[in-house]
């Protein structure tokens, strides 16, 4: 008899575990993509802060900790003050970041022209009121004189970080993006599974479906010819209808998600930014001009029509 | 007629936390939050340039005393079965009418009650020193408040679990990688068989998902959680006493 209520206790105790975990594995209530703490806006003015600067690489959410990280390692360990400009946060200008980059610096270190005067974290000696301790923080840390111009080391380097970022949150977006693009320098293949996995945890997300057109892109040209005076391959027009379907996707994606209150420069209520909008046009033209290209174009002046209703730029496209 | 819980369970709930206060483990809380409490006051009069500066503090704040009371509540539980078996307080115990599942309920009550007593001391100052200069849902925020009790008892049953069947550093470093570590856990290890019946406190937290803005979860998710909590110190506890009624003392 107490061997039978024995068993009954660990039976009871074993089938509350199992239904617990199944319960716990079915509710996360961090998974939604966007929200402040992935915003690249409002991660921007959050590490612009005093607060932010003070406190270091000191952050309560992984992800956070592993941007901050793949930004000093970009700079070659140099702490500088966020200086990323708006459209550098979307989808179709990064990648002509990551371009430019890797293009500027071959596989050496390379100081880059156009970047200067950002401030670092840690203060100048002009202006360090530390004394001794401040010539001690410079000596013992990565630090540059922020009037030269930047280090840039090789992003490849970042992709195991990326991979620990979307792992640590799979709705982090700009994770997926970013080490989308530097994946794709490395291993194109990889590249495109790895934004299909940020497709699976954030199906809503338009920013990734840019992303992976503008990967196809880039892939049709390592195919064959693209540009408009020649007929093109069927394996080039197989790539270029996956991009076109992609850039589709994301144009309807985002007109549903852009709020009716967007300034002129491109910012709106519900955490909509500029770099939401550059991404929501780039789709909508993409799809226009490879619809086009790809022998369509009455249907591309239909899709200029439609989508000049929100961005009525869109009617230039129009032949 | 007095009742098994005041006979039995309470002076076991009142001896452990008198203990902690005599091992200066209150004294190291006072200077925590007193710390704390002191950066968020130098913020607050030096004043945040910025609503995004406010939102990052606030989450900061949050998750620190929510890790600090994880944690407190994980050393209290962690040490009680085997205090009382090394310093053979455990027998004069037993010889009096107490059962072993009074014990081990009366241990896990009183660490949930400092857990408990922890958070709820830090974040009535946090609340009123950090400027909320965002929008921030009130619902998620009661389900936060609702949550985080839940996800203590989850926490204090762990310790005493794994103390039951580990020698005392193995289940110390067990149960912080799972109390603290448990949701990135699952997340790297992915696919690994069975990694979702580790029990997860850590998904209990709503902090980011407050500070974010975003509404608060459905009734029947949340509802979901609770149970899980639930379910998982229920289960923690069930099998503890299991592994405690056959231990040879």
């Amino acid at each position: 008899m107490r061997g039978a209520k024995q068993h009954l206790g660990w039976l009871v105790a074993l089938l509350l575990l199992v239904v617990a975990g199944w319960l716990g594995a079915h509710v996360d209530p961090n998974a939604y993509a966007g929200g402040r703490a992935r915003d690249e806006q409002e991660r921007l003015r959050r590490n612009s802060s005093a607060l932010a600067a003070m406190l270091g690489e000191f952050r309560t959410s992984l992800s956070d900790i592993m941007f901050i990280k793949t930004e000093r390692y970009l700079h070659g360990g140099v702490a500088y003050l966020p200086h990323m400009g708006d459209l550098a946060m979307s989808a179709e200008e990064l990648i002509d970041e990551v371009d430019e980059h890797q293009s500027e610096i071959g596989l050496e270190f390379l100081d880059h022209d156009e970047e200067g005067d950002v401030p670092t974290i840690i203060p100048t000696p002009e202006r360090d009121f530390r004394g001794w301790v401040g010539n001690l923080h410079r000596e013992v840390q990565p630090w540059r004189d922020p009037t030269k111009a930047h280090i840039h080391t090789d992003g490849r380097d970042l992709i195991p970080w990326f991979r620990l970022m979307t792992r640590a949150d799979s709705h982090y977006i700009r994770g997926y993006t970013a080490g989308g693009f530097w994946l794709n320098m490395a291993d194109p293949e990889a590249a495109l599974a790895f934004i299909e996995e940020g497709i699976q945890h954030n199906p809503q997300e338009f920013q990734l479906y840019v992303s992976r057109g503008f990967l196809l892109i880039r892939e049709a040209r390592r195919t064959g010819v693209t540009t408009s005076d020649v007929e093109l391959e069927p394996e080039v027009a197989a790539i270029l209808e996956r991009a076109r379907d992609d850039f589709r996707k994301a144009a309807q994606l985002a007109l549903v998600k852009r709020p009716d209150d967007v300034d002129e420069e491109g910012f709106g209520s519900g955490g909509w930014g500029s770099y939401h909008e550059n991404d929501a046009l780039a789709a909508s033209r993409m799809d226009i001009l490879l619809t086009r290209r790809l022998g369509d174009p009455d249907l591309a002046n239909q899709l200029a029509h439609r989508y000049a209703n929100t961005f009525p730029e869109m009617l230039e496209m129009l032949q | 007629m007095r009742s098994a819980f005041h006979m039995a369970v309470w002076p076991i709930v009142r001896a452990t936390v008198l203990e902690a206060a005599r091992r200066k483990d209150i004294a190291v809380l006072a200077i925590f939050m007193v710390a704390l409490l002191f950066v968020l006051g130098s913020a607050r009069v030096v004043g945040l340039e910025r609503p995004a500066a406010g939102t990052f503090l606030l989450n900061l704040s949050l998750t620190l005393i929510i890790g600090g009371a994880h944690l407190v509540t994980l050393l209290v539980a962690a040490r009680q079965i085997p205090d009382e078996i090394e310093q053979r307080t455990l027998y004069p115990l037993l010889a009096r009418p107490i059962h072993r599942s009074h014990v081990l309920i009366g241990k896990w009550l009183a660490a949930c009650l400092m857990g408990l007593a922890l958070f709820f001391s830090l974040f009535i100052p946090v609340w009123l020193l950090v400027p909320r200069l965002e929008h921030y849902e009130t619902g998620t925020l009661i389900q936060l408040l609702t949550l985080q009790p839940m996800a203590l008892m989850v926490t204090a049953a762990v310790p005493l679990f794994l103390t039951l069947c580990f020698p005392r550093g193995l289940a110390m470093a067990l149960a912080l990688l799972i109390v603290l570590g448990a949701d990135y856990l699952v997340r790297f290890v992915d696919g690994f068989p069975l990694i979702w019946l580790v029990p997860n406190p850590s998904r209990l937290n709503m902090v980011l998902r407050y500070t974010d803005g975003i509404a608060p979860l459905s009734f029947w998710g949340w509802s979901a959680l609770m149970l899980a909590a639930l379910f998982w110190t229920a289960s923690l506890l069930l099998l503890s006493r299991q592994l405690f009624e056959r231990r040879a003392l």
